[in-house]
């Protein structure tokens, strides 16, 4: 075993049990655990199938394998055309017209090609590498959760790393894998393009679809996480965004899965574009003839005195008159709450605290 | 400063960061919390030398020091009252000493009549009452009585303490300090008043009602300088020696400077190190530095104090409802439960509930005063700031 992945072994190892010994509550989190035993898994396992190594070594070592094992093949398909040809000659017991050595040449190479391409080594390779990468994406998103509960004020700002972060880190992977193991030619590169771009117009255009759609919204970032959008009537807090989908959780908490092609092609409200507060407008509907001075007051002191109410926001009430079925006057009253989430709850404070102090001045009275 | 010093610096600050870190991502907290029951034994100490400690405001204005500056803007503002006629305010944290200011600005306002508010003002009429002694203007009986006020020979100078007792943050609860500051206004040209009023409440009665557009001159109180802080704390040692114990934790830069000092150069290490947590502890707050040294106090023997820096134990992370009902009593220096729950507009026994919650964590502490029929929950000073941390952070409110 190489000395520093035995080094980082122990190391961990070393942790995890201080840990336990230290933790008499057993607080480490089930989590936890389970993200170091699976780092420890990967690495032992990359270790047994020797992958670990620096890249032009890796490079290398998975050429010579791959030569070993087209070689092999390219002997075995030999041996088994000389001998069907020789059985076709002894069956037919007349002249056969030799194979000529162009095609058996061609042949040869088309094996010797696709062994290269695709080996078990090169198939475990990849497995194992997205397993990590997806694994570590896990964990960074369980690191800027944790991180915006501890820093609330900062919450949307962590928050939006999280979707850079993981498109980032699949196509480093991905440009890695490609390069390392398949190592194409650019002709190769354009003739791939070429072929998957008619491929994927034809079959997976949808999945190509949702896929620009959502480095398009991680780019030109219309909304981000934390935010809270209306999507065709779907309003809620934008809890992920992912290549092929966006999360919005809902005032009733249901999640809401959006293809990103639909999102990128709807129009989108944003209630706060990236900050924590957001305006709530309170309605109320009082009979038309309200004294609207004293109204006034006890809304606004409604507002102020909530105890969700961004303080450094200024509030403001307006007077509607509606003469539609019945005449009313629709009072709105304007305000910031101290973090979207709560919005409901400062809207549902306010609007309880303004009817009680309008209905002890009797002013809800005019309407019997 | 050597290699070896800046080596012991460098290894400080990566293993205070590594092990923040660690217990960031790996250290539940509810856990810790829940099932670590400390109880705090305190060691015996003498009441003649906790005396020396006790937290009132000062009398006399020769004995309060580091307030220079303060002193002369008030009497700045004294100046400028005589040609503008504009009341003062001044805005100040929790325990930083402004009663003792008060007091001594009677060096300045000879005539002046301070009026002290312990407790909240609920009505028009406890208001006139308490004006009625400093205007003395007995045959008042409302506020437009006062407004109309014969003029006296000398120039009067009112000082009235913790303007914020006359608001409640509810729906209907800013009349009376409206009607103060009408007041006020009417009788400016007569009267220098000087309103006092602390921090928090300022910050949010400034941001909903403009309250201090009412005031031409504002004078904030500033953290007093570390080197007063220590003179305070040497002045009131006098007669003792103090010796200074090696802290429950310290770092390694300290732990390697000991191990190469002789005894006196070991209690300067100490020394030095003791007043750098009490600083940072106190933040310039001259009650928050009292409150340190008297917890620091380990015991004291035949005129010899033994002190070890005091680590505050960490709160933990508040619920909501605790940040809402500690911000609530901030805005107001302190509540009853029948006023916590009007604000809150929750039930009487929520309130009550959170409020005994929070007296259990050391949080709060009530206080009955003369006169009054329930008790007065106040922000305990020694958590004064990890409260302020969460109020900032978690309800994104501008205090610091």
């Amino acid at each position: 075993m190489n000395p520093f992945f035995m080094k980082i072994f122990y190391r961990i190892l070393f942790f995890y049990n201080k840990k336990n010994i230290d933790n008499q509550y057993g607080n480490l989190h089930f989590v936890n655990r389970n993200i170091i035993f699976l780092l420890l898994f990967t690495c032992c396992t990359f270790q047994v199938s020797g992958q670990i190594e620096p890249t032009n070594s890796l490079t290398d070592s998975m050429k010579n394998k791959s030569e070993e094992v087209a070689k092999d093949s390219a002997a075995i398909a030999e041996q088994a055309i000389k001998e069907d040809n020789k059985e076709e000659e002894k069956e037919e017991e007349k002249p056969v017209e030799q194979v000529p050595g162009e095609v058996r040449e061609n042949l040869n190479d088309a094996l010797d090609k696709a062994t290269k391409i695709i080996s078990p080594a090169k198939i475990l390779t990849i497995i194992i590498a997205s397993l990590f990468v997806w694994l570590t994406t896990k964990g960074t998103n369980w690191m800027y959760r944790s991180l915006a509960d501890s820093f609330n004020r900062h919450r949307l700002r962590i928050l939006r790393l999280q979707p850079i972060t993981n498109v980032i880190l699949w196509i480093i992977t991905i440009y890695v894998l490609v390069l390392t193991l398949f190592n194409p030619t650019p002709e190769t590169l354009w003739a791939l393009m070429g072929s998957s771009a008619l491929a994927l117009g034809f079959a997976a255009q949808d999945i190509v679809k949702n896929i620009f759609g959502g480095l398009l919204i991680i780019f030109d970032r219309p909304f981000q996480v934390g935010d809270r959008i209306d999507i065709n009537g779907n309003y809620g807090e934008v809890v992920r965004i992912g290549i092929r989908n966006t999360d919005i959780n809902t005032l009733d908490d249901s999640i809401v899965t959006i293809p990103n092609s639909k999102i990128i092609s709807e129009h989108i409200s944003n209630a706060n574009s990236g900050a924590l507060d957001c305006m709530v407008v309170v309605d109320l509907w009082l009979p038309i003839g309200i004294d609207v001075e004293r109204v006034r007051k006890i809304a606004f002191e409604a507002a102020i005195t909530s105890r969700y109410l961004n303080i450094d926001k200024a509030v403001s009430v307006l007077f509607f008159d509606h003469f539609d079925n019945q005449s009313a006057t629709n009072v709105k009253i304007k305000a910031y709450v101290l973090d979207a989430r709560y919005e409901k709850s400062f809207a549902g404070d306010v609007t309880e605290a303004a009817k009680k102090a309008l209905s002890e001045a009797g002013v809800y009275q005019a309407v019997r | 400063m050597d290699f070896k010093n800046i080596f012991y610096k460098v290894l400080d600050f990566v293993t205070h960061y590594s092990k923040l870190t660690y217990e960031f991502l790996f250290v539940d907290e509810k856990g810790e919390q829940s099932t670590v029951e400390e109880v705090e034994e305190r060691a015996e100490i003498p009441e003649a030398y906790l005396q020396r400690f006790r937290l009132h405001p000062l009398q006399d204005a020769k004995q309060l020091e580091g307030r220079d500056e303060e002193i002369a803007m008030m009497q700045r503002a004294y100046e400028n009252w005589k040609i503008t006629r504009s009341p003062l305010l001044i805005v100040g944290e929790f325990g930083a000493g402004m009663t003792s200011l008060l007091n001594a600005s009677s060096a300045i306002y000879p005539h002046a009549c301070i009026l002290e508010n312990k407790t909240n003002i609920s009505n028009s009429q406890e208001l006139v009452e308490e004006l009625k002694k400093g205007l003395r203007y007995p045959e008042a009986r409302t506020l437009k009585d006062l407004e109309t006020l014969p003029k006296q020979d000398n120039e009067q100078v009112i000082i009235f303490e913790n303007i914020e007792r006359l608001f409640l943050r509810k729906i209907h609860g800013f009349h009376l300090l409206e009607d103060f500051l009408l007041l006020i206004h009417a009788t400016k040209k007569d009267i220098f008043w000087v309103a006092t009023i602390n921090q928090y409440s300022y910050y949010y009665l400034n941001q909903v009602i403009g309250f201090g557009a009412n005031f031409l001159s504002v004078i904030r109180l500033q953290p007093i300088n570390n080197q007063l802080i220590e003179g305070v704390i040497q002045e009131r040692n006098k007669g003792y020696e103090c010796v200074f114990l090696k802290p429950g934790t310290s770092s390694g830069t300290l732990n390697q400077q000991l191990k190469n000092s002789d005894a006196f150069a070991k209690q300067q290490l100490l020394r030095e190190d003791f007043f750098n947590k009490l600083h940072v502890f106190a933040g310039g707050n001259i009650s928050q530095a009292m409150l340190f040294w008297k917890r620091s106090v380990a015991y004291v023997k035949e005129k010899r104090v033994y002190v070890k820096a005091y680590e505050p134990k960490p709160i933990g992370q508040l619920t909501l409802e605790e940040l809402f009902v500690l911000e609530a009593i901030l805005q107001h220096t302190s509540l009853s439960n029948s006023e916590l729950y009007s604000i809150l507009r929750n039930s009487n026994k929520g309130s009550k509930l959170i409020l005994e919650k929070l007296m259990e964590n050391n949080l709060l502490y009530a206080k009955t005063y003369e006169g009054s029929f329930e008790p007065e929950y106040q922000i305990n000073l020694l958590h004064l700031n990890a409260v302020k941390a969460q109020i900032h952070g978690r309800l994104n409110r501008n205090i610091k």
